[in-house]
Formats: C-alpha cells, sequence, structure tokens
C-alpha cells in the first residue's frame, strides 16, 4: 500500500525527531540515571547516544534498502502477512501506550504543582480532544506543531544559567567511580528518554531529499544527547547526592529555584508550558499508532484516531497511583528498549541476509 | 427565445412599461424627421440629458433623411458604447443602467446607446484606514473610477482586470485584478471557480463576498486582506496577490493572504527601514500581549498568586480585596464593558461621541475601582489589550484578536496557567490548518522560507528586495479533498 503523499522538506526531520526525544523523560532523567551509575550518569548518557547515532544509521539504511516504505510495509514484506501483521500490532500497542504514559505522567506533575483538587480525567480528557485536534489536521500539520512548538519552549534552555550559581564541582568528582555494568544499566534505564528516533521509521515515506536525512537525524540526536548531558551534569553538579535520589523529577526542582524580577516561582510557567514540550509527543504517536491499525485493520485514520483516544481516556481511569506510574513507565521503558535498541539490529541482518539466502535456493 | 431584437416588433413602449411595472420615470420621445417616426425610450432620472439631447436627438434631427437608417445610425452616431445585439432581458437590464432605446419602427429595428450618469463620490480621504505618510486617497464605491484609480498608478500592459457577475437576484459586477505574469495561477483558478460557484441572492458588500469565498467559513481569522486604501492594492498585486474589485463598495479584496501579512503596512515602506521594522515587532508584540495579558492576569490572581513578584502582591491584593467577584468574573465584566463603550463609541453622532468617550473612559473606570466593583490593576490591563488589539492595520485581523480573547480569559479562569497553554495549541494547531485560496497561512513561518521572512518580520533597506516575495511564498498549494490523513 504506497501512501499517496506531498512530501516535506528534510530539515523538519531534525525538529519532528529532536521534539519527540524530549517530552517527560527529561525531567527525571538525572535521578533514574543517578540511581544505578552514580556520578558517572554522564558517562552512560554519552555511550546511549553513540550506540543510538550507530542504530539510526542502521534504521537509515534498513529504510533505503526497502525504497521508501515504512515499518509497517517492511514487515508484511519480510514476515509475510500473518505475521508481519503480529510484530505491527506489537508495535501499535506499544505507541499507543507511551502515548497514554505520557498523558498520565504529565497530569500527575501538573496536579502535583499546584493544582490540587482538579480531577484527573479532565485533564486527560483536554490533552486527548487538542491531540485529536492536531492530528486530524494531517501529518503537515503534525510537523508544524513540532516546529512551532520547538521553537516556542528552546529558549527554557537559557534559564540554566541561574543555578549554576550554586554548583559544586567536587559532586562530579572521581570520574570513573563507577563499574562498567552500573554504567550499562545506567544506558539501560535511560532508554525511556532516549526513545523518539524510531518515529524515524515512520516518517521516511513523507520526506522530499532523502539523502539529506541521514544529517540531520543525527544532528536532532546529538542535539537531544548534548541537552541532557547538560542538564545531568548540572544535576549531579547541583544536588547534592542524597538529595538527587530522594527527588523525583529533579529538573523541576532546579527550575523552581529560577527567579526573574517580573516572575517569582517559574517553575509553574514552566510546568505549564511543558504541554507545549509533550504536544508534538502525543500527536505524532497517536499518528503512528493510527496508521498502523490502518495499516492491519483496514480502518481509515480518521476514525482510527477516535477508537485510540476512547481506548487510552477509558484505561486513564485505572492508573492513577504513582507508584503505579512508575511502574508503569518502567515497563514501557523495557519494552522500548527491547523494540527499538535491539530489534533494529536483528532486523538488519535479516534484511541483509534475505536476498541471499534467495539467491542460493534459487541457484540450487 | 434567443431571437435578434432588433429584428423583432415585440418590444415597444408599451410592453415595456408593463415590464417595468409602469415605472413612472420611463419616458418615450417620439421623433418624426420628415414623416420618419424614431422613438427614443429612456428612464428619466437614470441618463445624463445633455447627452441625450446633444448627440442622440439633435444629431438624428440634423440628418437629412436619406441617412436615416439602422446602418447608418448604428455606425455613426456619436455615442462611444452601442449595443445592437441583444436578447429582452438584455435590454430591460440596459435600460435600468441608463441606456436609451432608440427603435425605428419602420425598419422594425432597434439599438442602445449609452448614456449613463451614474452617482459618483468624490475621491477622498480614507476613513477606516489612515496613513501618517504616503497617499491618502481611497477607493469610492464606483467601480469605474476604482479601476481608473488602479490603472492610472499601475499602467503595465500585464495588468489584468477580468469581469464576472455575481448575485442571483441583484447582479452586480466584480473585477478580477491581477498581473499576468507575476500572479500565481492555482490561486486564480480556485477564486474563479469559487466566485462561479457562489449562489448568493445579493452580494452587497465586498465583505460579505470575502466572506463566501473563505476557505473556512467557522474561523475567526479574516482569510483575505480587505483595504480601502489604492496604494496597498497596488503593492499586493505587485507581489503577486490577486485583487477583487464589487460595484457599490469602496472595500477591495486581496488574497491569498497569510498570517503575518495583516500585521504589515504600506507605511512600512515609506517610512525608513529602523523605524519600521521597529514597529513591525511592535505590532506583533501588541497582538500577543493584547491576547494573553488579561488571560494572565486571571490564571495568576485565581490559581498562582505565588507568581506574582511579592512587592506588586502587596498592591494587588489591597485593590483585591475590596471587589466581590472572583477575578474570571471581574475580567469578563470589565471587557465586556470596554467592548459596549467601543461599539457605542461608534455608532454615536460626532458631537456626542466625544463625550461619551471620555465619560465612559474615564468616569465609568475610576467609579467602578472607587465602588470597588474592579481593581485598578485590572483596568490598566483590560486598557492595554484594548489597545493592542487594534495594532493590526487591517481591521478584521483586529477583530480577530478581540474575539479570541474571550475564550482564553474564560479557559485560564477554569485552569489557570494550563488553561492558557491549551488555549494556545489550539490556536497554533488551527493557525496551522488555515489556508487561504489553499496556500497555507502560516507562511512564511511553517514552510519556513527564510527569504521570505524578512518581507514579513523585519524590514530591511531596498536594495535588499531584488526578488518578489511571491516566488517562495506561494509556491505550496494544498487541496482538502476527501482523504485520510496520511494523504495530504
Amino acid at each position: 500500500m504506497e501512501t499517496n503523499t506531498r512530501n516535506i522538506n528534510a530539515y523538519l526531520a531534525f525538529f519532528i525527531i529532536h521534539t519527540s526525544q524530549i517530552g517527560m523523560g527529561i525531567l527525571g532523567v538525572p535521578k533514574i540515571i543517578f540511581l544505578e551509575a552514580n556520578k558517572d550518569a554522564w558517562i552512560s548518557i554519552i555511550l546511549s547516544g553513540l550506540f543510538i547515532s550507530f542504530l539510526t544509521w542502521l534504521i537509515i539504511s534498513i529504510l533505503k534498502r526497502n525504497k521508501g516504505k515504512n515499518l509497517y510495509e517492511i514487515h508484511e514484506n519480510l514476515f509475510g502477512r500473518f505475521i508481519g501483521n503480529i510484530i505491527n500490532l506489537c508495535i501499535v500497542i506499544y505507541f499507543i501506550e507511551l502515548n497514554y504514559s505520557i498523558i498520565i505522567s504529565y497530569i500527575e506533575l501538573a496536579i502535583t504543582w499546584g493544582y490540587e483538587g482538579i480531577y484527573e480525567w479532565v485533564g486527560t480528557l483536554a490533552l486527548i480532544l487538542i491531540t485529536i485536534y492536531a492530528v486530524l489536521g494531517g501529518f503537515r500539520v503534525i510537523v508544524g506543531v513540532c516546529f512551532l512548538s520547538f521553537f516556542m519552549t528552546i529558549w527554557m534552555i537559557f534559564i540554566i544559567y541561574q543555578p549554576l550559581s550554586s554548583i559544586d564541582y567536587i559532586r562530579i568528582l572521581p570520574v570513573l567511580s563507577s563499574t562498567p555494568d552500573e554504567i550499562l544499566n545506567g544506558v539501560f534505564r535511560s532508554s525511556y528518554t532516549m526513545l523518539g528516533f524510531e518515529t524515524l521509521f515512520f516518517i521516511f515515506p513523507f520526506i522530499k531529499e532523502k539523502k539529506k536525512l541521514h544529517l540531520y537525524s543525527q544532528l536532532a540526536i546529538w542535539f537531544t544527547i548534548v541537552l541532557l548531558l547538560t542538564i545531568t551534569i548540572i544535576s549531579i553538579l547541583y544536588f547534592s547526592p542524597k538529595e538527587l535520589e530522594d527527588s523525583v523529577w529533579p529538573l523541576v526542582s532546579m527550575i523552581s529555584s529560577v527567579r526573574f524580577p517580573f516572575i517569582e516561582r517559574f517553575e509553574v510557567l514552566a510546568i505549564s508550558l511543558w504541554i507545549l514540550v509533550i504536544f508534538p509527543n502525543l500527536c505524532l504517536s497517536l499518528f503512528i499508532s493510527s496508521k498502523g491499525v490502518k495499516h492491519i485493520f483496514n480502518l481509515k485514520q480518521k476514525h482510527g484516531i477516535w477508537v485510540i483516544s476512547l481506548f487510552i481516556f477509558v484505561s486513564s481511569f485505572f492508573i492513577t497511583k504513582r507508584v503505579d506510574n512508575d511502574i508503569f513507565i518502567d515497563k514501557i521503558g523495557l519494552i522500548g528498549f527491547y523494540l527499538w535498541f535491539i530489534y533494529p539490529v536483528f532486523l538488519y541482518f535479516i534484511i541483509a541476509i534475505k536476498p541471499k539466502i534467495f539467491t542460493r535456493t534459487k541457484r540450487s | 427565445m434567443a431571437t435578434n431584437i432588433g429584428n423583432n416588433k415585440s418590444l415597444n413602449y408599451e410592453k415595456i412599461k408593463s415590464i417595468l411595472n409602469g415605472s413612472p420615470d420611463l419616458s418615450c420621445r417620439k421623433l418624426e424627421v420628415d414623416q420618419l417616426p424614431i422613438e427614443v425610450i429612456f428612464m428619466k432620472n437614470l441618463i445624463k440629458a445633455e447627452i441625450l439631447n446633444e448627440y442622440v436627438i439633435k444629431y438624428i434631427q440634423q440628418l437629412p433623411k436619406e441617412y436615416i437608417t439602422y446602418g447608418y445610425l448604428l455606425k455613426n452616431i456619436p455615442i462611444e458604447e452601442v449595443k445592437s445585439d441583444f436578447e429582452e432581458q438584455e435590454a430591460i437590464s440596459s435600460l435600468l443602467s441608463g441606456f436609451a432605446y432608440i427603435s425605428l419602427p419602420n425598419e422594425r429595428k432597434a439599438f442602445l446607446v449609452s448614456c449613463t450618469n451614474p452617482i459618483e463620490r468624490s475621491i477622498e480621504k480614507a476613513e477606516t484606514e489612515s496613513l501618517v505618510y504616503g497617499p491618502k486617497i481611497s477607493f469610492t464605491e464606483s467601480l469605474t473610477s476604482n479601476v481608473k484609480i488602479i490603472r492610472q498608478n499601475l499602467n503595465n500592459p500585464n495588468l489584468c482586470t477580468d469581469e464576472m457577475k455575481v448575485g442571483e437576484y441583484n447582479q452586480k459586477q466584480v473585477r478580477i485584478i491581477y498581473l499576468k505574469d507575476i500572479a500565481n495561477d492555482e490561486s486564480l483558478k480556485t477564486l474563479k471557480e469559487r466566485l462561479e460557484k457562489m449562489n448568493l441572492d445579493n452580494v452587497s458588500d465586498s465583505s460579505v463576498l470575502a466572506q463566501c469565498l473563505e476557505d473556512n467559513h467557522y474561523s475567526f481569522f479574516p482569510q483575505f486582506i480587505l483595504t480601502e486604501l489604492p496604494d496597498r492594492f497596488i503593492y499586493s498585486i505587485l507581489n503577486g496577490r490577486i485583487g477583487v474589485l464589487i460595484d457599490g463598495s469602496p472595500i477591495s479584496i486581496i488574497g491569498p493572504a497569510n498570517f503575518f501579512s495583516f500585521f504589515e503596512s504600506t507605511e512600512d515602506i515609506y517610512l525608513r527601514w529602523s523605524l519600521s521594522t521597529f514597529i513591525r515587532f511592535i505590532r506583533l508584540f501588541a497582538m500577543v500581549g493584547s491576547l494573553f495579558l488579561t488571560a494572565f492576569y486571571v490564571a495568576a490572581m485565581t490559581f498562582h498568586y505565588e507568581i506574582i513578584p511579592s512587592k506588586m502582591l502587596l498592591i494587588i491584593g489591597q485593590s483585591r480585596s475590596q471587589v466581590p467577584f472572583p477575578p474570571l468574573l471581574e475580567a469578563l465584566l470589565l471587557e465586556l464593558l470596554i467592548e459596549l463603550l467601543r461599539e457605542a463609541g461608534a455608532r454615536l453622532p460626532s458631537k456626542v461621541g466625544q463625550t461619551m468617550g471620555i465619560v465612559g473612559g474615564i468616569v465609568i473606570g475610576q467609579a467602578t475601582v472607587e465602588a470597588g466593583l474592579t481593581s485598578n490593576v485590572l483596568i490598566i490591563v483590560v486598557s492595554f489589550s484594548a489597545l493592542g488589539a487594534f495594532s493590526a492595520p487591517i481591521y478584521e485581523m483586529g477583530t480577530a484578536i478581540r474575539i479570541t480573547r474571550f475564550p482564553l480569559i474564560i479557559l485560564a479562569g477554569v485552569w489557570g496557567l494550563s488553561g492558557i497553554i491549551i488555549g494556545v495549541c489550539i490556536l497554533m494547531v488551527h493557525l496551522l490548518k488555515l489556508t487561504s485560496l489553499n496556500k497555507p497561512y502560516l507562511a512564511p513561518l511553517y514552510p519556513f522560507r527564510l527569504k521570505d521572512l524578512k518581507y514579513f518580520l523585519i524590514r530591511l533597506p531596498h536594495h535588499y528586495y531584488k526578488q518578489r516575495p511571491s516566488r517562495g511564498l506561494f509556491r505550496s498549494s494544498i487541496t482538502k479533498k476527501d482523504k485520510d490523513l496520511d494523504e495530504f
């Protein structure tokens, strides 16, 4: 099923991949990696970045060999209709659950920081409705959302200069004091935050200049890695080790020490602006999952969106406590790790070997 | 039915009188030159008497008898517009436009000559839009004089002024004006198709026409630029846009428009680049402030009072302590009061208007604060918002901002800052979806064209503007048919 599209320029892939990586994970990532790798959390991030760079190269070569099909169609081609669709169903469920996890973690964040008394389902409903409104505009509108929300939120990085005045360099020394095991565990734990580059599998057919795509995707990933690195290093320098282990969202705690002459508690504004940061994630995951539903069940995307959103809304009533949220997000991180860190390597080998097996069988 | 009336006896004075329902203005002048009868039928108040007397009646009376034939008269009568091949319907509508129907009963032929005397307002200064610097004339209600103004200022042979007719019951003439080699062909085609599909009884004004031609009728934001100033019109045409003028309206329609073109004024070109860039930023900043400031106040007062710096908190707290309403209600009340003042001020006769403005603004504002109905900080905020909405040079965009402010205030009152951000998301998605004549509304910001940004966000000295923006701006067209989401 070739999709009949009018394409977007390659530089927009930078914004899509970067905004789909930055979501709710970045708020808590310093703590999560710190728990595993202690002071060398930043090394975990650099290793993670190198691995993801390599994965991007793999993904693009997989996509180039299949000539402009997205992942759902590649599975159908490789494994046949039945098994391919089972794998596609797993991917669709992953994206639905990703969407859901972002919504519930944001609602939890908002309720903790100043909206006590608001019912959770109200916030969930609002987020779901604006996502549906955006996705109903088509892929062009979603890419526009990524582009605009990047520019509307990127200025928040520069606020970091205020906590910088109270950092202590000794907290990151001595370097390399953790075992390689712990560092690799840190890489594993950071997977929920790093995920986002898998949208590359699905936006590939929409891009005009496929040759420049690699450059922009690598730029996006390294931009994200640099951002995460800065935030992790500053968190380690700013918080004492016990403080960092106890805090739930270290980045928000850091922002709360920022103060401007015309706004006192800046983190209230930052948390509200965080909706703009997660909005592209929500839109992209809804778009990709409904595209999968269209591929498997032949349900038009316009209708698939409503079905998926109803499902997400109903299930939001079931997971409400902080503990449950944590477990859920860890599970998503785990599934994401296996699905998007390990599986593409596997896929690449299958695609590389398959023609050779077929030519051998033809000759014999 | 399509017979040449010139050869048919069926249209005579009695019949015309009955079709026109016995109009008292219908007159018939029967001439006789050497026993050759000639009838001149006309509407008394629609013609210019000198033209009829000098160039028709006197001319015919001075001709020798053998020259008074249909063929000779048709070729030699000294009037610039003559119609000879027409149907009954066209004859009646021409009579109603000021033509005279000259019939030669002997030959049973007739023709129409033009003696019109349209009422025209003289060309005056523009009322709704004004420039500090630059040409100040405005269009008038007469289509011919408007086209004349445009032709005088833009005398390029590529300027096309295509004619169309709209309106089922009351037909009006419409002119589509564009430069053939510069204008975008797809937009032109779309515009002409939409004009043909229109089936409104009467198109009262060009703003009605603009509303019918829009891509998205439900949006708050205008998708065509409506302007009264010829220099603005000509500037847009030279940039590749297409203009539409309708008879009877001094306002012209320009499309396709994008969001930032509503914030540029021709004054930006007449003034130097430094002031123009500064003023453009002020306009955008005023628009953003006008949209969000009141909402921000409501959100901060209701949910997040800790955001306000502690020094200001004392002042605001003091003034708010006397107010019995919650901040949302207070803000809505004051905004509605300002809207009322503005509406009433627009309708009042000019002698009373000034006094009412002062009474409304100063006395009512001061009195509400002292009575304890609102806080004085809110009055400052609301008046800034009111001013900011009119920083957009095009009136329609100012009204769009006025209206969009209210849902944002309500969202702020219900959900606080997050509500405002959700409103921002909805607004952003809406503007991304919006198209004007199938061209994206947020160009050059969303289909990002760096080269076109210098036309819309800032203004550089003139030697940087070597290329027209239309080359990059109107490249991509979005046609919406019943497609699925991944096929756009």
